[in-house]
Parts: structure tokens; C-alpha cells; sequence
């Protein structure tokens, strides 16, 4: 199927296949809370085999055991063959499936082995995906993370253009010296920076401007501010930039260090132009922290259809 | 000065990497190392060199399309023979580093990776054809027509369509087409959506062996533009720190292959070479081979130290030339930085009452005091008293009495002039350029410019010390991201606060003990916390000049990098050593006094 747009928003409709994911962080239980059981046909909790032991884990698997899903499944983070099997199995039983699938605690392989797989099938002529994200609110001092690796998301590589010029857009969060490792991994000809105003919490944006101060004074860039709830707007965005100013010329390293809703625009974007590669850097964090939901939930809605 | 004029200078000092800088920018910046005129020969290289340390400058400028450009003699010589032609491949994101290799079978990722590697040799390989056509077919007419038949020919090599191919530009798209269909259809077989076989057969030329493509494409190349049959074509890859070591082991395999005109010039940072197999029994063997190259040779060598100033007296000259200053008007590195009182040679006043002797009785030890004054009794000119105490202990003293006199504000100025902030930049072209994008930041928007005679002036010390400062500590901030980065931060920290130490905190002697020793084998962590250091240019062995390109193995003589000098507020020389356990092993105090440095 062919990516056809999206737009900010869900749907009060139920769904014919749910996918949620059940982790350490207590938001990921916030959707199906408000949401309830009843609004999905089939349910799918997809379970993180790292830190299986952490009590928010345990409450959050505890949870979603009572909802009676159709299936629960465990997977490492990088390993997301669970699409396939959800999806293929399911998508024959529905020709135009409607699918909700909460990414707040969903590592980028995940989430984005479902796009990939929408856009790659041929088994139904049209589906409609809802991507439900719950803003978090992060309570102490992010703590130094050490880059564990640089990598590309598995179906948004980009492609080379053989051109010798690359650009770069990053996402910002709280990451102060994880876009430092970006740079010297990418060595982009162009950067753009872009943080959410408003993010996910009032003081949201003027922690992430503080905290990247540095970043940009070195650069010399000051960087865009896009509503974190407006995955539309960042997608235009994304592609206006692409379409008008770096299409053909320069191959595109899209990096997402903030918040999901626009990384998920990030996907979107490299999905519509071929040379842009979602760049992932992976992190070993020292500690854990378990993010509570707060805020209303952003959805956005993304329409595949056949070609 | 106009505010273009402006721009353009911090334009020609912001672009610090060589993979951010145009054509034009590379050569004209270009300052050539000792090491640029090795890469120019039918030999297998692995170049070692830290973050910054000019690696990618140096691969790029052997490429045809910038030595070319280059007006060198040696560079002209190898252009109007056609004597070398070189290719330059980066190491791409697009090409490298997807999620989807852990997932897949060694076979399957193997596979994928020379599928990928044959396609941007491909890429570099037309950029390089380019460059021959517009250096060797001069007519345009002829150029033109010789281009649509050599593209014919190479496109028939790489069975790419049989649609009309005129242009390398044409070319080019079909390998981009080639690329994302590759890429889509991997997604899809990975996702259960496609066949293994169906998705293999795109690109089926680009699975062949490694480098034969190329190879191919090489020879239809050597027909249309008449090369030599003594053409040799190096081909540069860049980072291959990012490959995995089976990766290496296939590179490997082709420096030790007869590889007739085919040479390999792979650039990685230090200890990032993995292995010295091959895909047969039978490893690579260096100097046989392979060489290696190691770009921080020439700068951590004790008698290279006082002439890096001088190279970089040759970048700065030459980025402001490009930039468009005449000679008068950019003047000089050193009117710029003026001299260091730490690092310049200068003529002491060692009188009785001077300020030198003051400080030398304040904080020298009994030893050194008693050994002063016998020296100073025997000879009255102070020669022998000079060189054996005045010139090693001077600089300590000094920096001991300005940070003493601090009192906790940072205006110093001792942390300037040219010297030292080449010293700081540890040799590193990159870093040098960041730091003075800094500096003429500062100069440029008013400080130290004159709008009357619109001429620099220079940076005043303390400007520069808090520049200098700024750097030292995000420089060991950004430690803590790095991989093992906490590790890192904690080694080099022990290490500057036991040297802080030693030189604020103790009697002072002639020794200046600024190193460490260490051998390999003892404890994995730090074996694997010291290689890593190295490789990203913090922290730096001491070669042996027997054999200068060559890592230690075994054990090895280290020093902190310099960059972390003015954080830990020591002195940016290599001094004696000690074994790193005795440092290591230091008591508690040492380390809570780190905070203080930090702080500031």
C-alpha cells in the first residue's frame, strides 16, 4: 500500500487489531485506561524482554493480563517480527482494518516495523492507523547516557544519491551531548534543529532550549519550534524542507532525540522522500526512570492505501 | 569591513571537518602532512588517526577530483601522469549501520554489506571518471561523447538498464534507483512480504566479489581515457571503525591478494583496525601487506610538539588567504595569539630578588632548593643552574603562583597565546580550527577589531583563557556520552586531579610527571578504557621512534590529552611518568577535589 497522508486526531470508531506495548514506564497503560478492552476487536501487548523484574513492569504486565488480550507477546527492543505476525495473520481477516497502536513506551524499531509493514503489503486495499502517544513527565536530572551505537531504523535507511552533501535534522530533548555524537557520526553540510513548543509539559521547551544552549551557540543555528501535539505541521515541515531545499542535492539524516510525536513525523517524512534515513543513537542509560503519564494523549492518524 | 568580509572569515574557520567542506574549501585549506606523500604510492594503508586528527582531509585530497585541484608540485607530477588516480568513498549511514544487520545471519549480513560497499565504490568510482574526463579531455565536444560512451560501457558492466544512458548523471540515478528498490524489498523480505530469491537478484552484479565491479568498471574506464597500463587506483575508505570485524577480515583479505593495480587506503581511528585476519588461514602481515600510518605521530613526538605551531601557523594563514585577507590584513598566528608564558621560551630573571627565586623558595621542595643554591654558588653566570632547574621548574611555578592568585575568579590569562592554544587543540587540525572560529568570533564582533584601520588585533589573554577553559570542560563533559563513556570521564578525571595534585598541592621538583604507564593484559576494563581513549583523542601514547606507526601492543607510555589542561589547571607538557595503578590507587581526597575544578 502507498503512504496517502495524516492528520492530527483519531477516531471514537473501535478498532478491528490493537498494539500496545507494556514496559517499566507507568504511561503505558494510560491509553487502554481511558480507552478501555471493549473498543478492540483484537488486542495485541507486546512485552519488553529487558527489565522484566522492575515493579512498574510488573503492575503494567499485571494490567494488561486482565484486559484478556488476544495475545501476549515478549520481544527484545531491537526485534520487531512481531508486525509480521500480528499483521499478517490478521490483516487477510481484515480487508480495510482500522489499527490503534500505542507507541508512548514502543522503541522506534517497533513502531516502525508496523509503518513498513502497512506500506510493504499487499493483503488489504486500504487501512487506517491510529498512533496514540501519551506525553511523560520526567522527574529528575536526566542522567549522563553513554552512546551505545548510531544506527539507521530498519526500513528508513535513505538511499545514496551519490550526492557529497548531507543534512541533518534533528529532534531535540534532554539529551545535552547525544547530538555531539550525531554530528561527528553524520558529519552533515546542513543541520536544522527543531524543539516542541509547546512540549508535553509547560516547562518542556525551556528545559530542552537550556539544555541544547550550547549546541546551538557552537552551530550558530537557532532552531524551529513545533507544536509537540501537531504531527501534521512537523511532517510538512519535514518535507517542505526536503521538497524545497535539499531534494536531489543533499542526502538527508533525520535524527529523532525528542519527543516520539515527532519522530514519528520523522518516519512519515522518510517514507515520502527515499533519501532521508531516520537515524536512531542508542543509548545505555545508567539508570531507570519510570516516566508517569501526563496531559492529554496526542493520536494521529495515518491513511495507507492500495496503489 | 563589510559584513560579507566578516562572514566569510568565520565561514572559512566554522567548517572545522573536512566532510562538511566543499571541494574548493578542502583543497585550498589543505596544509599536507608528512603522510600525504606516502598515501601516493602503489602500497595497502590503514590510516590510524584520532577524532579530527585530518584523516578525511587526507583521503579526500588523494581522490582525483581534489588532487586535481591541488597546485603542489608531487600533486601536478601525478595528475599529468596519471601515474595514481584515486577514489574516496565515506562511510555513509545510508550504506552502514542499520538495526536490521544485528537480526540478520553472518552470511545474510556479509552479503549485504559487499552488495553495499561494491555500490558506493560505484559512486566514488564515477565521481573519479568525472573528475578524468575534465582533466584529460579538454575539447567539450570530445568530452561530451567520449562521457555517453564510457557510460554505456560501465552501465553494460553493471547490467544497470538498457534505457538510454548518456551521462554519468544518468548513472547515478539508476544506482539510486537500484539502492531504494534493494532497500524495500530487504524490508519486505524481512518482513515476511517478499522472497529471498527475488530480492537477491536486484543488483545481482553488486553481489559479485568485493571490489569487482569496480574492477570491471575500471577497465573500460583505463580504455576510453587511454591510461597507462602503470595506472595504479587507490581506493580510500573512510571510518571503517564503523564496519564490524568480519568486514575488516574481507578487507583484509584484499590487501593480501595480489590486487594488480588496486590499492587500499582505509582510514580508523587508533586500535580500531580489528583484526589482522583474513577470510583464509592466513593473516595480514605489516610492512608486507599493509602499512600503517598514524596521523598523531607526528604531533605527540617530543620534538614535533614545538613545531605544531608552526603547521598551524600554515592552516590559519592559508583558511584567512582563501578567505580573502591580504597579507597585511590578517597578520600573523602569533599577533593574533601572542606568546605563552607557560609554553614560550623566555629569559628568566633568576636574581636573588627577582620573582622567579621568590617562587621557587615558596614552593620548590628542599631538594631542589638545596640543589639551586649549590648550582648558583658555583657558577655566576647561572648557566648550569638554568638549564638543570630554571627552564624545567619555571612554568610550574608560574602556573602554581597565577592559580594561587586566582583567588576562585577564572580572568586569568594564563591559558594563552599560540603556543599554548596549539597545544591544547592536541595537535588536532579540527579542534585548532574550532577553537580559532572562537577566538575570531570574539575578534570580529568587536572585541579586538579595529573599524578605524580595519585591521585584527589581537585576543587578549583572558578572552582567550576563558575560551580555552570552556573547551577544556565540555570537552571532558562530552566524555560521559561517549561508549564507556563513564569509564572514560572517571580515568581521565583521577588522572587530571592526581597531576592537579602534584603540581598545586606539593613541593615541586624538576620532575614534571604528566604521563602514565600502562601494560595491556593487566585489566580489561581499563585496556579496553585506555584503547578507546586513544581513539578518540584524549588520551595519547608515546611512540617509539623505531617504529613510529605502530601502536603499543604490550606497554605502553600515555599522556592526558592537553585539551584537559586548563580544566585540571596543569601543564600541557609530557613530562616523566608513572604506572597508571599508582594513580589510580590514590586516596579519596585527591578525587573530591575534583569537583572544585569543575565548578570553577
Amino acid at each position: 500500500m502507498l503512504f496517502r497522508g495524516l492528520k492530527n486526531g483519531g477516531s471514537s470508531d473501535t478498532y478491528d487489531i490493537g498494539i500496545v506495548a507494556t514496559g517499566f514506564e507507568s504511561r503505558c497503560t494510560f491509553a487502554l485506561k481511558e480507552l478501555g478492552r471493549r473498543r478492540f476487536d483484537e488486542l495485541y501487548v507486546i512485552g519488553f524482554e529487558e527489565r522484566r523484574v522492575e515493579e512498574s513492569r510488573i503492575k503494567a504486565d499485571a494490567f494488561f493480563s486482565l484486559l484478556d488480550p488476544t495475545e501476549m507477546l515478549i520481544c527484545s527492543s531491537s526485534d520487531a517480527s512481531f508486525a509480521a505476525k500480528i499483521l499478517g495473520e490478521r490483516l487477510s481477516a481484515h480487508p480495510h482494518p482500522r489499527i490503534f497502536v500505542d507507541y508512548s513506551s514502543m522503541p522506534r524499531a517497533w513502531y516502525g516495523a508496523i509503518l513498513n509493514y502497512l506500506r510493504s503489503t499487499q493483503l488489504c486495499s486500504n487501512a487506517i492507523l491510529d498512533l496514540s502517544y501519551t506525553p511523560g513527565l520526567h522527574e529528575g536530572e536526566k542522567t549522563p547516557v553513554e552512546v551505545k551505537g548510531i544506527t539507521t531504523i530498519p526500513g528508513f535507511e535513505g538511499v545514496s544519491s551519490g550526492s557529497a552533501r548531507t543534512a541533518t535534522v534533528f529532534s531535540l530533548g534532554f539529551d545535552k551531548w547525544l547530538p555531539y555524537a550525531a554530528l561527528e557520526r553524520v558529519q552533515p553540510n546542513e543541520i536544522f534543529c527543531v524543539v516542541a513548543e509547546p512540549g508535553g509539559v509547560p516547562e518542556y521547551t525551556g528545559r530542552a532550549l537550556t539544555i541544547n544552549k550550547h549546541l546551538f551557540e557552537e552551530l550558530g543555528i537557532v532552531p524551529f519550534a513545533i507544536d509537540i501535539r501537531d504531527v501534521e505541521q512537523y511532517f510538512t515541515f519535514l518535507t517542505e524542507l526536503i521538497a524545497l531545499k535539499l531534494h536531489q542535492t543533499c542526502d538527508v539524516a533525520l535524527v529523532g532525540m525528542g519527543p516520539k510525536p515527532h519522530t514519528l513525523g520523522m518516519c512519515l517524512a522518510a517514507i515520502r522522500f527515499q533519501e532521508a534515513a531516520v537515524v536512531q543513537v542508542e543509548r545505555r542509560a545508567t539508570s531507570v526512570e519510570d516516566i508517569k503519564p501526563i496531559g492529554e494523549r496526542i493520536t494521529t492518524q495515518v491513511m495507507f492505501e492500495s496503489s | 569591513m563589510t559584513a560579507a568580509e566578516r562572514s566569510n572569515i568565520t565561514r572559512y574557520f566554522e567548517v572545522n571537518n573536512a566532510r562538511n567542506q566543499t571541494r574548493d574549501e578542502v583543497v585550498s585549506s589543505f596544509v599536507p602532512p608528512p603522510a600525504f606523500r606516502r598515501l601516493l604510492s602503489p602500497k595497502n594503508h590503514v590510516i590510524l588517526g584520532s577524532r579530527g586528527s585530518g584523516k578525511t582531509a587526507l583521503t579526500k585530497m588523494v581522490s582525483h577530483s581534489h588532487l586535481s585541484m591541488f597546485t603542489s608540485k608531487i600533486a601536478q607530477e601525478v595528475i599529468e601522469t596519471k601515474r595514481f588516480i584515486g577514489l574516496y568513498v565515506p562511510s555513509r549511514l545510508s550504506w552502514l549501520g542499520s538495526q536490521i544487520d544485528r537480526l540478520s545471519s553472518q552470511k545474510e549480513s556479509l552479503e549485504q554489506f559487499v552488495w553495499k560497499l561494491n555500490l558506493a565504490t560505484a559512486f566514488a568510482l564515477l565521481d573519479a571518471v568525472e573528475s578524468c574526463l575534465r582533466v584529460y579531455i579538454t575539447d567539450p565536444s570530445k568530452r561530451v561523447s567520449r562521457e555517453a560512451d564510457l557510460c554505456h560501457e560501465i552501465s553494460s558492466q553493471w547490467n544497470l538498464s538498457s534505457g538510454t544512458i548518456l551521462s554519468l548523471a544518468d548513472i547515478r540515478a539508476l544506482l539510486t534507483k537500484l539502492d531504494y528498490e534493494k532497500k524495500g524489498a530487504l524490508t519486505a523480505f524481512r518482513l515476511g512480504l517478499a522472497d529471498a530469491t527475488s530480492t537477491y537478484a536486484i543488483g545481482l552484479m553488486f553481489h559479485n566479489e568485493l571490489f569487482d565491479p569496480l574492477r570491471r568498471a575500471i577497465s573500460a574506464v583505463e580504455e576510453a581515457l587511454d591510461l597507462n597500463a602503470s595506472t595504479t587506483w587507490l581506493v580510500c575508505l573512510d571510518e571503517i571503525e564503523f564496519l564490524e570485524e568480519d568486514h575488516h577480515r574481507l578487507l583484509n583479505s584484499h590487501m593480501r591478494a595480489d590486487s594488480g593495480n588496486m590499492y587500499l587506503k582505509c582510514t580508523t581511528l587508533p586500535y580500531r583496525h580489528y583484526t589482522l585476519e583474513t577470510t583464509t588461514e592466513v593473516p595480514i602481515v605489516e610492512k608486507h601487506d599493509f602499512e600503517y600510518v598514524y596521523l598523531d605521530r607526528e604531533r605527540t613526538d617530543h620534538i614535533h610538539l614545538d613545531l605544531i605551531p608552526v603547521f598551524f601557523s600554515q592552516i590559519y594563514d592559508r583558511r584567512m588567504r582563501a578567505s580573502g585577507w591580504s597579507k597585511t590584513e590578517r597578520k600573523t598566528l602569533n599577533y593574533l595569539l601572542g606568546s605563552s608564558d607557560l609554553l614560550d621560551e623566555k629569559a628568566y630573571n633568576w636574581s636573588e630578588d627577582s620573582i622567579e627565586m621568590r617562587l621557587l623558595q615558596s614552593f620548590a621542595n628542599t631538594h631542589t632548593i638545596a640543589r639551586a643554591k649549590r648550582l648558583l654558588a658555583r657558577d655566576h653566570t647561572k648557566r648550569h643552574f638554568k638549564d638543570q632547574i630554571g627552564r624545567k621548574i619555571a612554568p610550574a611555578l608560574i602556573l602554581r603562583h597565577a592559580v594561587g592568585a586566582m583567588g576562585g575568579r577564572e580572568e586569568s590569562g594564563i591559558y594563552s597565546g599560540a603556543a599554548m592554544v596549539s597545544r591544547c587543540a592536541d595537535a588536532n587540525p579540527r579542534m585548532f580550527i574550532h577553537l580559532l572560529n572562537r577566538m575570531l568570533f570574539e575578534t570580529i564582533s568587536g572585541i579586538s577589531y579595529s573599524n578605524a584601520d580595519q585591521t585584527l588585533k589581537p585576543v587578549p589573554k583572558h578572552v582567550q583563557n576563558r575560551i580555552l577553559l570552556e573547551y577544556s570542560r565540555s570537552e571532558l563533559e562530552k566524555l560521559r556520552s561517549e561508549e564507556n563513556g563513564s569509564l572514560l570521564y572517571n580515568m581521565i578525571s583521577s588522572l587530571g586531579t592526581y597531576m592537579h595534585g602534584l603540581l598545586h598541592d606539593r613541593p615541586l621538583g624538576t620532575d614534571n610527571i604528566s604521563s602514565f604507564t600502562w601494560e595491556f593484559g593487566t585489566d580489561q576494563t581499563l585496556d579496553k578504557a585506555i584503547r578507546s581513549a586513544v581513539g578518540i583523542g584524549c588520551v595519547f601514547p608515546s611512540i617509539n621512534p623505531k617504529n613510529p606507526d605502530r601502536l603499543p601492543d604490550f606497554k605502553g607510555t600515555f599522556h592526558i590529552g592537553f585539551k584537559f589542561a586548563p580544566t585540571f589547571q596543569i601543564l600541557p607538557r609530557k613530562g616523566k611518568s608513572i604506572p597508571l595503578e599508582s594513580i589510580l590507587n590514590t586516596d579519596d581526597k585527591e578525587e573530591r577535589q575534583l569537583g572544585l575544578f569543575l565548578r570553577g
